[in-house]
């Protein structure tokens, strides 16, 4: 299968990163073929133009030049591993704009005549979230993990098949210990290669 | 603050309702326009690295967000005008909660404590205007991220009886322009008792 991990992180080399690094370890010991997308390294301008809204709105299925890479990476795969750090309970402004720019009609949805979505992502069998929190987990479970919901629900529906999804959270990171940052890339790790 | 990138959109109308609305009530108003602006919505790696930094430092060295501060210190009521993308904000909207509501602004861990105090407290009232293009049923399915983003993250950093309003429009996609006019009209009856 064919698998695309998708990093934001602000920092180049930080514990998020390592993340992402043992995602792709995992899947390439899985025996799949491992795109990634660094969107900070790649200053990914999350921010959807109005000509983009306007294509939206007429549901042009002609996809933006900048986005067409990444378009065909979603297309193709079987597994999407989102790796973020969760902010005010929710994914950073760069990988939610990621998802409203790429996942756009004629690439992961079309609109019948009846104004309903219809998924048209054939591929897409797994959804992964791989992330961090500042707050312990009593704490995020009644803010809720807005970040991860949106990402495994939302994603859900775009997709042909019924599909999997998985959450593989670290909380309260700054109380952690080198140890436990160790586990939970471990853990990352194992489960990625289980795919 | 408003975040869709057409001003001619039914978001855009519901902006001017809002406008309005607020002029009738007689209050003072300041408006934001993300996309007018061209607000960078990336959190950079100056802002992790100096997380809970020296706030002077920071906005010496982030001057963009200074008077997005100053606005958000000022409000008691905090509108917040946008579609709803993938059941949440835009990325330009959830940027500005991102990178303005920071430490020493929206809240402070104090020394041996062992959780956030609040600094937004002046902020009584938090509206929520918001699209949704498909049904209010397929939102509960896809579990409302963008309602509990509002109403529970961001709303512990202000005071801590402000009442918050949820005014949606549900299946945008299918409406008719006649539908379209109802749904506004009942917005605006409904903000003119929130800012009675």
């Amino acid at each position: 299968m064919r698998a695309l991990v998708v990093h934001s992180h602000p920092v180049g080399a930080s514990y998020s990163s390592a993340l992402r690094d043992a995602a792709v370890r995992g899947l390439r010991a899985a025996g799949h073929h491992v795109d990634v997308i660094d969107l900070a390294a790649r200053g990914f301008d999350p921010v959807m133009t109005k000509q983009e809204w306007q294509s939206y709105v007429s549901m042009s299925g002609t996809v933006p030049h900048e986005l067409a890479d990444d378009a065909a990476l979603v297309r193709d795969a079987g597994v999407i591993v989102f790796v973020y750090p969760t902010w005010w309970s929710a994914a950073p402004a760069q990988l939610k704009g990621w998802v409203e720019r790429v996942f756009r009609p004629g690439v992961a949805f079309v609109l019948d005549g009846n104004n309903k979505v219809t998924p048209i992502l054939e591929n897409l069998r797994r959804i992964v979230t791989v992330t961090t929190f500042g707050s312990p987990r009593a704490y995020t479970m009644a803010m809720n993990d807005n970040g991860s919901r949106m990402l495994r629900r939302s994603l859900r529906l775009v997709a042909v098949r019924r599909i999997r999804t998985t959450r593989l959270a670290l909380f309260r990171m700054d109380r952690t210990t080198d140890r436990s940052r160790q586990r939970f890339l471990d853990r990352v790790e194992k489960a990625t290669a289980r795919l | 603050m408003f975040a869709h990138p057409s001003t001619e959109s039914f978001v855009g109308a519901l902006r001017d309702v809002v406008a309005e609305e607020l002029r009738l009530g007689g209050h003072e108003m300041r408006h934001r326009d993300l996309y007018e602006e061209e607000f960078s919505p990336v959190f950079t790696a100056y802002e992790r690295l100096n997380h809970v930094g020296d706030l002077g430092m920071k906005l010496a060295h982030l001057p963009e967000l200074r008077s997005h501060v100053d606005d958000l210190r000022w409000c008691d009521t905090l509108v917040l005008v946008y579609p709803t993308w993938w059941s949440a904000q835009p990325a330009i909207l959830k940027g500005w909660i991102d990178r303005v509501f920071m430490n020493q602004v929206a809240w402070v861990l104090p020394d041996g404590a062992a959780r956030i105090s609040p600094l937004l407290t002046n902020v009584r009232t938090l509206v929520v205007v918001t699209t949704h293009g498909s049904s209010k049923l397929v939102n509960a399915v896809q579990g409302e991220s963008g309602k509990r983003i509002a109403f529970r993250s961001i709303r512990v950093m202000f005071h801590p009886r402000v009442r918050t309003r949820w005014i949606a429009v549900y299946g945008l996609d299918a409406s008719t322009d006649v539908e379209r006019a109802s749904s506004l009209s009942s917005v605006r009856k409904r903000l003119r008792r929130v800012f009675a």
